[in-house]
């Protein structure tokens, strides 16, 4: 398949130290196997433990498949109950955190599939309400939120295998290897799923004003890159223009 | 810019790279863009239902006692535990609902904070054989039926209480719930099969011809509240109808746990007899026909009718009466019913004005829900549930202005 040969495919994917420190996510040490047998066997305590050990990575992962949403604290639970009831079922045969992602990310579809067959709720704020103070943020503050909002609407749009591959690779900074773990499935499909997640999402920023902008001001950056004098080197993707202006989008 | 164009594509792929690292910045817990989780309510509800599940298990009839039958059905059981866990281990997406056959015996019609199997339930969502379902500190509405060719179909709609659990027993024509803690009330209308709805309690079942009853279970008797029809007492567990003694109503009921169906007390005084409460109130219809059959605007309809004070009134009468309500009478009655139910309870005076807006989808379903100016988010979410089984003109949009006052 052609796809195998696209550099992107390639492109960025190997776990490297320095990304998954990039992503946030931080080498943890082995779940103790002792902690986890006695909450195994219903003891509240290590169970407790494990929980304050791990609520964080849970609720990362919940918020990045799901978004800002009223109901993260309703799924971040559904999750830690559904760990309780299984453990006794956790062999050991993959790392504790692999498991973990499993079930959470289980758990997170089960609730899209259950939230999808219910009408929409649209909040609309009325027009006469005055604005909280507060609120009034700088324009670049206003406008990197939209660029946000704009993001979430299209990896809701993604298919949820490529979502799920992409919020565990992109966002979670997860090497394929381990995704693949996570979704059972070969390497090499979680690999093409990443590729075709990219692609798509690459392409549907045209459909979002507040990121269209993005890609053409970096577009006519690197064509005014193209068109600098001979003498100068020829510029890597990675430069220090386009690093800073990666930064003043995270900004 | 072309899909071809390298400048383009890696424009493209640095401004994906660009944002993807923003969203990985701002969505975590602890960047303060986010609202952070509240995790001393999430550990506080999250061991109380661990608590919960971890209670001993309600003793069994004597064993000497049980029916042979009993065996293969607790190896059917077991089994499809033991179906519903392989799903949670090694299905990459988790879905049980797919991965256990077991067949429907009911729905959700509304209430908050049940839970199927541990699992937030919705609205609509389906009731399977084998389900348990446990409600928290809210009252659910379910409804459910079971047929069978020759002697037809029961329908039955119950009410959970508080912090009730009940297990949806496989019981052939007949529609058995385990009451497992808790108290429910039923509504139940049978066409032919006689004890087409049960309620066991350990050793005790109460099997239920057409009738409207309340089983509650207390710490070593069951109590059973009849208002109208029939109930005979005897042992849980029989596949046959019960031979006991037939209870007409009104009757106050009194059973021992452990007694196997003897021992009752009966109390045929009216006025020791807990009032009944009107389903519809809580958001369902009495059991019918047409609400089985989920007919479009005719149940729901149906359901109007029952919310403006109609319960009781033959469902003949309502299907007809459905033609003529139009969508933004019932859209309006429904959110009205929510927000009188969501009135926050105090001694300030709340009069709520706002308008809804419906958009529907080329299937007629509601897509969206609008408030203007929005309303208490437990309300909109009680009116979103409310309308999540609507039907009406394809494609689109119509509104209704509701005031409430006390």
């Amino acid at each position: 398949m052609a796809v195998f040969s696209h550099p992107a495919f390639w492109a960025g994917l190997a776990p490297t130290p320095v990304r998954r420190i990039v992503h946030g996510v931080r080498a943890r040490p082995a779940e103790d196997p002792e902690r986890l047998a006695r909450a195994a066997r219903g003891d509240a305590d290590a169970f407790r433990a494990i929980f304050r050990d791990h609520q964080n990575d849970v609720a990362r992962l919940v918020m990045r498949m799901l978004g800002p949403r009223p109901d993260v604290d309703d799924v971040i639970q559904e999750v830690f109950f559904q760990v309780f009831r299984s453990l006794k079922d956790f062999q050991g045969k993959s790392k504790f955190s692999t498991w973990l992602h499993r079930v959470t990310v289980n758990v997170v579809l089960m609730h899209r599939r259950a939230q999808r067959s219910r009408p929409m709720l649209v909040e609309e704020t009325p027009q006469d309400v005055q604005r909280d103070p507060d609120e009034c943020l700088p324009d670049e503050e206003v406008a990197r939120r939209e660029r946000l909002r704009a993001f979430q609407r299209l990896l809701d749009r993604l298919p949820e295998k490529k979502r799920i591959v992409f919020v565990l690779h992109e966002l979670e900074g997860l090497p394929p290897a381990e995704i693949a773990r996570i979704v059972e499935a070969p390497v090499l499909t979680v690999r093409t799923r990443l590729f075709y997640a990219r692609r798509e999402l690459e392409s549907m920023f045209a459909d979002e004003p507040a990121l269209r902008g993005v890609s053409k001001s970096l577009t006519r950056e690197r064509e005014a890159k193209v068109s600098a004098p001979p003498s100068k080197p020829r510029l890597t993707p990675v430069t220090p223009a386009t690093a800073r202006r990666t930064a003043e989008v995270t900004r | 810019m072309s899909e071809h164009d390298p400048d383009a594509r890696g424009a493209q792929s640095d401004a994906l790279d660009a944002v993807t690292s923003a969203a990985r910045t701002a969505w975590r817990p602890d960047s303060g863009e986010v609202k952070a989780p509240d995790w001393e309510a999430i550990e506080a509800k999250l061991f109380a239902r661990i608590d919960q599940t971890s209670l001993p298990p309600a003793p069994l009839p004597d064993t000497a006692r049980r029916p042979l039958w009993l065996v293969p059905a607790a190896a059917l059981g077991i089994a499809a535990a033991a179906a519903a866990v392989f799903a949670l281990r090694s299905d990459d997406t988790l879905t049980a609902s797919t991965t256990t056959p077991r067949p429907v015996a009911g729905e959700i019609r509304g209430g908050a904070h049940v839970r199927i199997d541990g699992i937030s339930g919705h609205a609509g969502d389906s009731l399977r054989i084998g389900a348990l379902v446990e409600t928290g500190e809210h009252e659910a509405v379910m409804s459910g039926h079971r047929s069978d060719p020759e002697s037809g179909t029961t329908h039955v709609s119950w009410l959970l209480e508080p912090r009730a659990r009940v297990r949806l027993q496989e019981g052939g024509e007949r529609l058995t719930l385990a009451l497992e803690a808790g108290a429910l009330e039923a509504d139940v209308e049978s066409v032919r099969i006689k004890e087409g709805f049960a309620v066991d309690a350990d050793t005790v079942r109460v099997a239920v011809h057409g009738t409207h009853l309340r089983v509650a279970r207390q710490e070593r008797e069951l109590v059973v509240d009849l208002t109208e029809g029939v109930v005979a007492i005897g042992e849980a567990g029989s596949v046959a109808p019960l031979r006991g003694e037939e209870i007409k109503a009104p009757a106050h009921i009194v059973v021992p746990l452990d007694g196997h169906g003897h021992g009752a007390k009966v109390d045929r005084s009216a006025d020791h007899v807990r009032r009944a409460r009107a389903l519809a109130r809580a958001g369902i219809p009495r059991a019918s026909r047409a609400d089985s059959t989920r007919s479009g605007q005719a149940a729901h309809a149906s359901k109007e009718a029952h919310a403006s004070g109609e319960h009781g009134k033959p469902a003949a009468h309502k299907r007809t009466a459905a033609k003529t309500v139009a969508p933004e009478a019932r859209l309006g009655a429904a959110v009205r019913r929510c927000i009188i139910e969501h009135m926050p309870q105090g001694s300030v005076r709340v009069v709520v004005d706002t308008s809804a807006r419906v958009e529907t989808d080329r299937d007629g379903r509601v897509r969206a829900l609008r408030f203007n100016p929005p309303v208490h988010p437990s309300a909109q979410r009680c009116a979103a549930d409310a309308l999540r089984d609507w039907r009406a003109d394809a494609n689109t949009t119509f509104e209704a202005s509701v005031h409430v006052e006390p």
